[in-house]
């Protein structure tokens, strides 16, 4: 029975998973396609009353979610792209003058 | 004992290959200490800190393991150690990260970094730290763990407790900023990642 239940629900909501599908797509790409699909088919199998619900819905909660998730990479990229400053290369370059300088 | 660290004979290939790893992770270093403390200034310290740390101890890494997490365990024990030299600090980890919206004031930065960046200052440092490891860093949860030095569980329940910290911030605009009413600040993370998405 929980199955004849579940099964036309799926179907469904595929259907009209978002309305943009190039957004999902894209999501999907920055965020990694594993973790959207298995996150997708949990969110398939919930019981037909929460489909029906007019609360923000579990589709919109996850979009928030892989939002976020693309902000952060970005914000960590956007670190990661900086040039590096000399400081740094200066630290290991004192790093072999040391040792140059105790050998 | 092996005296692994007695750093007498440093064989000079090896430490060339040790060095040129290390320069290629400079740019995460300074990601990860720039998202875990908020303030673009201390976060370099600390990564100069940490890469300092990370050439002395080179001896001791074992090549061919990760280098990446290796480095990033340095830096997260350095953040550590300061952190409770300095008592009272993660009651300051906001106030640098506005100090740093101030300082910044570039017109053109996207709005929502900036509250990304408050909402990820507000969470409890564990969580933020797994969130940034794994949602940002590129970790598995499994090296997450071992970076932290905790178990895989308590990674993966921390990240999936700071995603859910991150949206209710955001959502709710709980951070201190004038000029912005609550939501605006999701309002404009969904715009950028359409955006974004759309663009690639």
């Amino acid at each position: 029975m929980a199955f004849a239940v579940l099964k036309p629900v799926y179907w469904r909501r595929r259907g009209n998973l978002l309305q943009s599908g190039a957004f999902r797509d894209g999501i999907e790409r920055l965020w990694g396609r594993e973790r959207v699909r298995s996150r997708r088919s949990m969110i398939d199998q919930q019981p037909m009353k929460r489909s029906r619900t007019k609360s923000p819905s579990l589709d919109e909660a996850r979009l928030r979610q892989q939002a976020i998730g693309v902000r952060l990479r970005q914000m960590f990229d956007e670190v990661v792209n900086e040039p590096v400053p000399d400081e740094f290369l200066q630290i290991l370059r004192r790093g072999d003058e040391k040792r140059s300088g105790e050998g | 004992m092996a005296s692994a660290s007695r750093r007498t004979e440093h064989d000079p290939i090896r430490d060339e290959a040790f060095r040129r790893e290390l320069v290629g992770l400079i740019p995460h270093l300074r990601a990860f200490a720039r998202t875990l403390s908020g303030d673009p200034t201390a976060a370099d310290d600390l990564a100069q800190d940490a890469l300092m740390k990370a050439w002395d101890a080179r001896a001791s890494f074992e090549m061919g393991t990760n280098m990446k997490a290796w480095t990033f365990m340095i830096l997260r024990n350095q953040f550590y150690s300061e952190k409770r030299r300095s008592w009272r600090q993660s009651q300051l980890d906001q106030e640098a990260a506005e100090r740093t919206l101030v300082a910044v004031d570039n017109p053109e930065a996207p709005v929502a970094l900036d509250e990304l960046r408050l909402g990820l200052a507000m969470l409890p440092i564990e969580q933020r730290e797994a969130l940034i490891l794994v949602g940002a860093g590129g970790f598995a949860y499994e090296e997450a763990a071992e970076i932290c030095d905790c178990a895989v569980g308590t990674v993966k329940s921390r990240v999936s407790r700071a995603r859910r910290a991150l949206q209710g911030i955001l959502e709710s605009g709980s951070y201190h900023r004038d000029g912005s009413s609550a939501g605006e600040a999701m309002n404009a993370i969904l715009a950028d990642a359409e955006r974004l998405s759309q663009a690639k």
